[in-house]
């Protein structure tokens, strides 16, 4: 998957306009980096990447490039 | 998986019971902001729940449901040989709330009579150990008995409280030794993830915490009284373990979703209903859903969807799994048959035990 992939389906989960996700955002700067958003990020992880995402790696997780390397 | 396939026990009948209390879960906007509120309902589906007032409790309801269960069926309490109460909820410390449910409903002494702790896949469980109990004891009738008074436990100032309603329900097993009644199951527990979901005070461990509500880190106010739950782990759990349950009860027993009527489901929110099915790819109109109406009421979320489904409609005989997992964490898969004419419609009900212990 590009990096470009990783950040389309990362606007989509987090319900953000197109382009507004870099590498280099902060999550906590993300309007729906929320509970759900991390639920829906679960799924997308196992579904996309076949990953299983605990709440431990989430807490881990700073900026979009921390969720995109996760991804793989 | 623990397998267990039990021949000669049959559904015999099930029924359910809520508080009169309605709440719209609208009216937390003056609790929470409107904005968390809409987005709470939209994202778990819950419109509204049930929630006892004054000193109703799980055991209530589950009483009424048992009374209206035996009534409607012609059954004289004096039939019933075993009552199991499963609850996470129980009315005392001790003894077991079994025995005021035996002493209500009038249930002879030469009878078996307990308690099981277990939330959401309770009603798998006492499926489970009702039958096995019933076909190794002089007695032809087991009766058990499922509560959840879950918004008792829930702190105010947490928006869980949304998500969850109390209730109860009646489950009766008979033993017709019948080869042909078959119940198939497959349980797991796994008690090193106990406190995904749990209440750590009030029971002799921690007994003297501070009752004052304080901000957690998961940004949910409350006191070491209230439920607290890992709802990301949760959340794994009830889609990736309790799938692979079904996926392994369904191969070991030659099965598929084809060959069932119906799949009646635990309860715990829109969000994972919908992401299990896709897992499980069950289309949805196989799997009934009153999430929107009752929300999660843990145990009793298997028996009153099924009221909620066929007590105001027969459809004759149907074969059902039953899904059950939560709180243990524990979770259980059946097969099983049940004739939809045994299954009453939910009932609501403001009755209260008076026990006359404390007056203030």
């Amino acid at each position: 998957m590009t990096d470009q992939e990783k950040i389309a389906l990362l606007e989509e989960a987090f319900e953000a306009d197109e382009g507004t996700l870099t590498p280099e955002t902060e999550l906590d700067s993300v309007d729906g980096w929320g509970s759900m958003a991390k639920l829906t990020l679960i799924v997308l992880m196992d579904e996309e990447c076949g990953k299983t995402l605990k709440s431990d790696d989430i807490k881990k997780f700073v900026t979009i490039k921390d969720i995109m390397d996760y991804m793989g | 998986m623990l397998s267990s396939k039990i021949k000669g026990v049959k559904i015999a009948g099930i029924s359910s019971a809520l508080p009169k209390n309605k709440v719209d879960n609208t009216e937390y906007a003056s609790v929470f902001d409107e904005e968390t509120v809409r987005k709470t309902i939209e994202q778990t589906g819950v419109k509204s729940t049930y929630h006892s007032v004054g000193n109703q409790t799980a055991s209530d309801l589950a009483y009424i449901a048992a009374k209206n269960l035996l009534e409607t069926k012609g059954i004289d309490p004096s039939e019933i040989g075993i009552l199991i109460y499963i609850c996470a909820h129980h009315d005392y410390i001790a003894p077991a709330t079994a025995f005021v449910l035996q002493k209500e409903l009038g249930i002879p002494e030469n009878s078996m009579v307990f308690d099981i702790n277990l939330g959401c896949s309770g009603f798998v469980y006492g499926l489970q150990v009702g039958a096995s109990l019933l076909l190794h004891a002089n007695t032809k009738k087991a009766l058990i008995l499922l509560g959840d008074s879950s918004s008792r436990v829930v702190s105010p100032k947490d928006t869980s409280r949304l998500l969850f309603g109390d209730s109860g329900a009646a489950l009766l097993l008979e033993k017709t030794l019948d080869e042909s009644d078959v119940l198939t199951f497959g349980l797991k527990s796994d008690g090193t993830r106990f406190n995904e979901i749990y209440v750590p005070a009030g029971g002799f461990r921690h007994m003297n915490r501070s009752h004052e509500l304080r901000m957690e880190e998961d940004g949910r106010e409350r006191s070491d009284y209230h439920s607290h739950m890992n709802g990301t782990n949760v959340f794994v759990f009830s889609v990736t373990d309790v799938p692979q349950l079904v996926r392994e009860f369904m191969s070991e027993n030659g099965t598929t979703l084809d060959d069932v009527d119906m799949l009646f489901m635990h309860q715990p929110n829109l969000f994972i209903i919908k992401n299990l099915l896709k897992k499980l790819k069950c289309p949805a109109e196989k799997a009934p859903m009153t999430i929107d109406k009752y929300g999660n009421t843990s145990a009793v979320s298997i028996p009153i969807t099924m009221c909620d489904s066929y007590g105001e409609r027969s459809e004759g005989k149907k074969k059902v799994m039953l899904l059950g997992f939560g709180i243990g964490l524990s979770w259980g898969v059946s097969l099983a048959d049940v004739d939809t004419n045994d299954i009453l419609p939910v009932v609501l009900t403001d009755y209260c035990f008076e026990d006359g212990l404390i007056n203030d």
